[in-house]
């Protein structure tokens, strides 16, 4: 993606409509909540864009500041083909990590970093080794159906998907009764996804049908009350690919 | 899955198995290979290093830092004991990495399990920043930053918790019965490296204890609250317990769960290839229960530990980093804990694989290159011998609710620990009273080293009260010493300042002033006096101890009778014996009331050259030759000490008249 489109892509954040979900996220400059409390000393780096130029680097072992993480990131990005498409279907592939790779050569000096991205025009994840001693990508590979923890953009797409659902969910009815108030944006709950694969380790038939989870990428959801009380929400997962909302109970699904 | 070309170095450079077999024909290379790796300044990782060292000696150093997914991660763990050179010099590398390579939990319902590594990470926001209240030590600040929708956000949160915390009684060696004789006794320590995540209900505690001995306990705890709700609370009795009162007539149940947690240990023990050996026990002769035989096996290929028999144990061996009693370093596993045996990933105690790089995760692995594979897939990919062994560890933790688990739900535990075996020739915080029990030793007493257990003190023999004074006598205990394997002699130096006091010997040239008494002089006005007693024996390694020091005053000097003067003034005694003998015997004896008289006396007949004697417990002898004719004048000089004043006494020779001659002399 060229630096021009990044900013296309910024500014399509201020209200970005998802299928045939709109769903609002903060306008650049602000960070998106998610949810009640917790995110606060969270603040902008810089100024929240991606760097243009290299930053001065750390030791090859250390933290990676966040210089070096965003303009790795923006390499990393310059991998996706032109189709590619966020969660919020801008331009660019959805960013859901970037951290020191694995397995560190405590002898290799380069300054090497993992970006996970994901574009959800192809469903593929793509994994990009970006050396920014040598400033360039070595490393790019492109899988289907590899399912990484999900960014806050994705938490708050399916949330507004779960709020949506049609016919509406229990976990609604559930913070009504709790509140006597309806549940209409994330604000009011704390909210905590996870991705979500049929089955998982437990290798349960019954969790591994009925659902495209795994080729598609599909978050569950976990929503608390701000007493700490816990709603609900074992009974659906929410699939960004397809945008539709997975009755795990009867294999269903829920309409926006 | 074909080699790694990114694996380390050491894999690279050595790539062949060792036999058991040529084990033995390594020593000519080990003093290169146990070089430790890297006693370099730092560890490259910069605001991530940790260096520590414990209050008993031992000290660790590592890099640590959170993953977003995995959360805690230690990389190049390095250990030093408290015994230091007596067993290397340095760092000696123990762990390439150690992290939480999965954290898989499934209800008993099957409704639900959640894999809170893969699925939803440790880092990131789920980070919980350190308090007084969960952190007792210091605190390390963590960087962190993601995007959030287009924008890149940050902070810097206090992340890391850094606590040095006692682990209760180190060791205990009582000499003789019923606390007769000397005890050897220490609190042990360790440096507990800890973070806090909470994913949704549940929070962990990932900690990771390095102790003075060398072991590392990885630890999980898990807290925050039970699992909420309809799904989590089912009426079937027999997935749960009940946790709380009925509610319109319907007991519901907490349900039981399993936290099956996956541990990725990447061995780094030296420098080198390494080896997987495993221990079996057999059992031959059911007429002798009691007997047991041992048999090592290298498993020179991956695998995975399914069923074992509870006295199998592993140990990861670098057969060519010896420690100084000639043994190959290792590890043990040691796993106790209980793990999940439903389950194909979670049934294995442990399973080894190479350290390939895309293998980062047990299951659900997120790396591309290996995208979506478990610890089953890698050992099954894995072609190479084993030479740069990963464990894959299991530790799970079968959580029945209990009425007491609800909020905040106790913290509950599951850990491992990997454990030194022959790392070290002794344990890591040896004293030095046990330095020399290596091998056949047992059963001998005392102490190794000269040990001193109260300093030696000095007495001011001033007759009036005050500081004491130029002129003083002070006198200095040797102190308190533990009984040693061999009787111990002492030496006492006299200091001024902390230095050495020099004066001039009778020989003319400096020497350190020594012995048990010391008469203050002018020189000392102002100045800290001290004796630093050393205590040595054969086969004992000698030790040291100094007194307090004593300040001698700059004002009048002590006035005491036989000290008014800097020193005492000795007697001189010759007695000539021999008769009519051409050369007659001349003794000398020289007494003072300070105690023994040493040093010189020198002998001048007639004005020669004379000669000098030593004293011996105040005495010298020393034969004359008589002049032809008249008499001739001998002269005797002491030529003073430390204690006493140089004093001269004279008797005459005759030529011929025996006789025998009593002077007292003289002359100062």
């Amino acid at each position: 993606m060229s630096p021009r489109r990044i900013v296309v892509a910024a500014g399509l954040l201020a209200v970005a409509i998802c299928g045939p979900a709109a769903v609002l996220i903060a306008a650049p400059g602000a960070p998106a909540p998610m949810g009640l409390g917790g995110d606060e000393e969270f603040r902008l780096a810089g100024d929240g864009t991606l760097p243009q130029e290299r930053p001065a680097l750390r030791e090859h072992g250390a933290p990676l500041s966040s210089a070096e993480r965003g303009y790795a990131i923006r390499l990393a990005l310059q991998t996706l083909p032109d189709s590619a498409r966020d969660v919020l279907d801008a331009p660019g592939g959805e960013v859901l990590a970037a951290d020191l790779p694995g397995g560190r050569d405590p002898d290799d000096g380069r300054r090497l970093v993992q970006v996970s991205l994901y574009d959800y025009r192809a469903d593929r994840l793509q994994q990009v080794l970006v050396d920014l001693t040598a400033d360039r990508v070595t490393e790019d590979r492109t899988v289907s159906g590899l399912q990484l923890p999900p960014s806050a953009a994705e938490t708050e797409v399916a949330f507004d998907l779960a709020l949506k659902a049609w016919p509406a969910l229990p976990f609604l009815h559930e913070f009504l009764t709790s509140t006597d108030a309806p549940l209409l944006t994330m604000e009011q709950v704390h909210v905590v996804a996870g991705a979500w694969l049929p089955g998982g380790d437990v290798g349960d038939a019954e969790l591994s049908d009925a659902t495209g989870c795994g080729p598609d990428r599909c978050l569950q959801l976990l929503v608390a009350l701000p007493s700490g009380h816990y709603l609900d929400t074992g009974d659906f997962v929410v699939d960004l690919s397809t945008r539709t909302v997975l009755d795990l109970a009867d294999g269903g699904t829920h309409g926006p | 899955m074909g080699p790694d070309p990114g694996r380390r170095r050491r894999h690279a450079l050595l790539p062949t198995l060792l036999l058991s077999s040529l084990v033995v024909a390594i020593p000519t290379t080990v003093s290169a290979a146990e070089t430790p790796a890297s006693n370099s300044d730092d560890l490259g990782c910069g605001s991530a290093e940790v260096t520590r060292t414990l209050a008993t000696g031992s000290a660790w150093r590592m890099c640590a830092r959170i993953h977003p997914f995995k959360g805690l991660v230690l990389e190049d763990v390095q250990f030093r004991p408290a015994t230091g050179d007596r067993e290397y010099a340095g760092w000696m590398p123990v762990l390439d990495s150690l992290y939480l390579a999965q954290l898989n939990v499934p209800y008993d319902t099957a409704t639900a399990a959640f894999n809170d590594i893969t699925s939803y990470g440790f880092g990131d926001d789920q980070l919980l920043s350190q308090t007084s209240e969960t952190c007792g030590g210091e605190t390390m600040d963590v960087e962190q930053s993601f995007m959030r929708g287009s924008v890149l956000v940050e902070r810097t949160v206090p992340g890391i918790c850094l606590d040095e915390v006692g682990t209760g009684l180190g060791w205990h060696s009582q000499e003789g019965y019923a606390n007769s004789g000397d005890a050897y006794e220490q609190r042990g320590s360790g440096l507990e490296v800890s973070s806090l995540s909470k994913v949704s209900w549940y929070e962990y505690q990932q900690t990771i204890t390095l102790s003075d001995q060398g072991t590392v306990t990885v630890g999980l705890g898990a807290t925050g609250d039970l699992a909420p709700g309809q799904l989590f609370f089912p009426t079937d009795p027999t997935v749960g317990w009940p946790v709380g009162p009925a509610a319109d007539g319907e007991q519901r149940h907490g349900a039981s769960h399993w936290h099956n947690a996956t541990y990725r240990v990447d061995f780094g023990i030296g420098t080198g290839p390494q080896q997987v050996e495993q221990w079996d026990y057999e059992q031959p002769n059911p007429g002798k229960p009691a007997l047991l035989r041992g048999t090592g096996t290298v498993r020179d290929r991956a695998f995975t530990a399914a069923d074992p028999d509870p006295t199998t144990w592993w140990r990861v061996v670098n057969p060519t980093s010896l420690n100084p009693d000639g043994h190959p370093r290792s590890y043990e596993i040691v796993n106790d804990a209980t793990t999940d045996p439903y389950l194909p990933l979670t049934r294995p105690v442990v399973s080894f694989t190479n350290d390939h790089s895309c293998q980062e995760y047990a299951s659900m692995n997120l790396n591309a290159e290996c995208p979506g594979a478990s610890v089953a897939d890698y050992v099954a990919a894995e072609t190479d011998p084993l030479t740069d062994p990963v464990a894959w560890v299991n530790v799970g933790f079968h959580h029945v609710d209990r009425d007491e688990d609800q909020s905040p739900m106790p913290v509950h535990w599951q850990s491992f620990s990997l454990v030194p075996r022959d790392f070290l020739a002794q344990q890591a915080t040896t004293p030095r009273e046990r330095s020399c029990d290596n091998g056949m030793t047992l059963g001998r007493t005392g102490s190794c080293a000269a040990i001193n257990t109260s300093p030696p003190t000095i007495t001011a023999e001033a007759p009036s009260a005050g500081p004491p004074a130029p002129g003083t006598l002070l006198t200095a205990t040797t102190g308190s010493w533990r009984h040693a394997r061999a009787p111990l002699t002492y030496l006492s130096l006299w200091l001024r300042d902390g230095q050495p006091i020099v004066t001039v010997g009778p020989d003319g040239l400096p020497a350190a002033v020594t012995g048990a008494r010391y008469l203050a002089t002018e020189l000392d006005s102002g100045h800290a006096i001290s004796v630093q007693v050393t205590a040595s024996a054969t086969g004992v390694t000698p030790g040291s101890a100094t007194s307090a020091p004593v300040t001698i005053s700059s004002d009048q000097p002590a006035s005491a009778p036989g000290t008014t003067t800097a020193r005492a003034r000795p007697t001189l005694r010759l007695h000539l014996t021999g008769g009519r003998a051409d050369r007659p015997r001349l003794r000398i004896v020289v007494r003072g009331g300070l105690g023994p008289v040493t040093g010189r006396v020198r002998i001048q007949t007639d004005g020669d050259r004379g000669v000098a004697r030593r004293l011996g417990q105040g005495r010298a002898t020393v034969t004359l030759r008589r002049p032809h004719a008249g008499r001739a004048r001998v002269v005797v000089r002491f030529l003073g000490s430390q204690l006493y004043l140089e004093t001269t006494a004279t008797v005459w020779l005759p030529a011929r008249a025996p006789r025998s001659a009593l002077l007292e002399g003289g002359t100062p």
